[in-house]
């Protein structure tokens, strides 16, 4: 979620030096709650919450323009806000410890619910995970999910970064999976490679889907 | 600068197809050259192009076998 500071807690982080150019990554907590939390400031005045969709928040101010997102925001108050520096912050995220901030293949395998379609982003027609004469996934292979797919499209985000691609080939296709209860799936998040920065949201197939769960081909 | 990339023949292909990817798209491997070289940490796209660092000067008859590297 994202939130504005009060005037004063403002002032008070504008006196404090920042984590990175334009942004302060805090610990602090709510008040009327005992814990601590981490958030991201911008400009010592946008409070977002560091999670899997901080990056989207964060393109969302951007695109609204802070003064224009300020106007509708709801404020947070804090007490005892700690401002982390550079390498406390580095520090903090090396290892990730939930679910979802773990790649998919560290994660438990689940089945799938029948309804849930998930999306493969590729450079190629010829994409060779998706068989088109069975019309499935093959084992071994990796799609996003249809929320995480749109949320890139409709935040103009980067799909190269997002799944941090080894490759600058656009994406071109989108190849829509639709697997049945009896397939099995992990679900994470990418994880910074190939000098991209990752943060988008993965599923892995090891077992691939069933025949008749490719559904259709789109344009990116 | 266009990184440059090397098709894989028929052979490689069906082997790193019915292999595990490492991202949504490419494969992570080692590439065993017939001079006996060993390529580790090279990406594989698609199954097909191999992706060469800018001095790398290999052709695909030079390549021995290919194989998942962790």
């Amino acid at each position: 979620m994202l939130f504005k500071l009060s005037t004063a807690q403002e002032t008070d982080l504008l006196n404090q030096p920042e984590t990175g150019m334009g942004y302060q990554v805090v610990e602090a907590s709510k008040v009327g709650n005992y814990l601590r939390e981490k958030y991201l400031v911008l400009n010592s005045e946008i409070v977002i919450e560091i999670n899997a969709s901080t990056h989207d928040n964060v393109r969302k101010v951007i695109n609204q323009g802070i003064v224009a997102f300020k106007a509708s925001a709801s404020t947070i108050t804090f007490h005892a806000i700690h401002v982390l520096n550079e390498k406390q912050f580095r520090n903090s995220v090396s290892e990730p410890n939930t679910e979802n901030q773990k790649g998919a293949t560290d994660n438990p395998v689940k089945n799938a619910t029948g309804d849930e379609v998930f999306i493969r982003l590729s450079a190629f027609d010829n994409d060779r995970r998706v068989d088109k004469v069975k019309k499935c996934l093959r084992p071994g292979a990796f799609t996003t999910t249809m929320d995480d797919y749109l949320n890139c499209k409709s935040t103009s985000d980067d799909p190269v970064e997002r799944y941090a691609l080894p490759n600058n080939d656009e994406i071109k296709f989108a190849f829509h999976i639709q697997p049945l209860k009896s397939d099995t799936l992990q679900q994470g998040t990418v994880q910074p490679a190939n000098n991209k920065r990752g943060g988008g949201k993965e599923v892995y197939f090891a077992n691939g889907t069933a025949a008749a769960t490719f559904i259709k081909q789109t344009a990116y | 600068m266009q990184q440059q990339s090397l098709k894989l023949t028929d052979s490689f292909i069906n082997l790193l197809v019915n292999l595990p990817e490492t991202g949504m798209g490419y494969q992570i491997v080692k590439v065993v050259l017939k001079s006996g070289q060993i390529l580790h940490q090279h990406k594989v796209i698609n199954s097909e192009l191999l992706m060469l660092e800018p001095n790398e000067k290999i052709t695909i008859k030079d390549i021995d076998k290919i194989e998942l590297d962790k």
